[in-house]
């Protein structure tokens, strides 16, 4: 019985990428934009990709998105709480009670605060083929500031930024989640050792925001789950 | 340190966190959460103020120096 379950979500579950990209402050700016980092690997894997952007993160345009694509990888960006994960302007697209349901069985990588404290959690319970990966600090970031209006070119969020797209980039590969769990918290300590070894004014406040991002990624579910 | 480990903080250890950032470059915007990326007086507004944010910020400095003090950091980068 238990094996005829798994073929049926196997069966069910579309290989495609459903992405959220709000952008309505500096910080959802810089994670959307740098986000096309994980939408070029999903072009050059060939897998099917639902973005969206701006006002179409909320709640109603998601759900609608996933009951209809049904999608397995979802790549959430932007501000959370540890119940919540919210869309644009700070309205909640997912939450714990209303509809966190909708993330049992698919890969979920969460770039937003403290989601991996009680929303992974709760959306994990009777997963069988899905993870949650997510934060239980708060996702932190160094913007340069003469670097602003041209966010891609940023190097120092890049430092942040790069190492999480990892995460999806990773899944997207076909790589089981422990390892593209692992691969994201990899650089995060690669870039740790570069930024102490410049031994610039800002090397300390770097570094210790990305061991605050390192420290605090979690992998919740299925360690093995694959796109 | 995760957000639900609480730690106690004192004047002394925010005089600490104050000094560290007072001396990293002005061109740093700090992007935390659900806030507007804040620059270095609104940093040290939010850990004077020693609220959500600050106290954040303060058990990031802390937890890097500890683990930079008894060794974490050392290992985890020779791993690398």
């Amino acid at each position: 019985m238990e094996r005829l379950v798994k073929l049926l979500l196997l069966y069910k579950m579309k290989k495609g990428m459903i992405i959220t990209l709000p952008r309505y402050d500096d910080t959802t700016e810089y994670i959307s934009q740098w986000s096309d980092e994980i939408n070029d690997a999903g072009k050059k894997a060939g897998i099917r990709i639902k973005p969206l952007n701006d006002e179409k993160v909320n709640k109603e345009e998601f759900e609608k998105v996933i009951d209809k694509l049904d999608y397995k990888l979802v790549v959430l960006n932007g501000h959370g709480s540890e119940t919540s994960i919210f869309g644009h302007n700070d309205e909640i697209l997912i939450d714990e009670k209303i509809n966190g349901r909708i993330l049992t069985n698919r890969i979920t990588y969460s770039r937003s605060c403290n989601s991996a404290f009680s929303l992974g959690v709760k959306c994990m319970k009777n997963n069988r083929e899905g993870c949650f990966i997510g934060y239980n600090v708060k996702f932190t970031f160094y913007i340069d500031n003469k670097r602003s209006a041209t966010p891609k070119k940023d190097r120092t969020a890049g430092m942040f930024l790069s190492p999480s797209n990892l995460v999806p980039i990773s899944i997207i590969k076909g790589n089981p989640s422990y390892e593209a769990h692992e691969r994201a918290r990899r650089q995060m300590l690669k870039n740790i050792n570069k930024i102490l070894r410049e031994k610039t004014k800002d090397s300390f406040l770097i570094a210790s925001a990305l061991w605050n991002n390192y420290m605090g990624q979690t992998l919740l579910g299925n360690k093995e789950a694959r796109l | 340190m995760t957000e639900k480990e609480d730690i106690e903080i004192n004047e002394e250890i925010k005089e600490l966190v104050i000094t560290r950032i007072e001396a990293a470059s002005s061109d740093l915007k700090l992007s935390i959460g659900g806030k507007e990326g804040m620059n270095k007086e609104e940093v040290i507004k939010h850990i004077k103020d020693e609220d959500e944010i600050g106290r954040h910020i303060i058990k990031m400095h802390l937890s890097f120096l500890k683990a930079a003090a008894n060794g974490e950091v050392g290992k985890a980068l020779a791993s690398v």
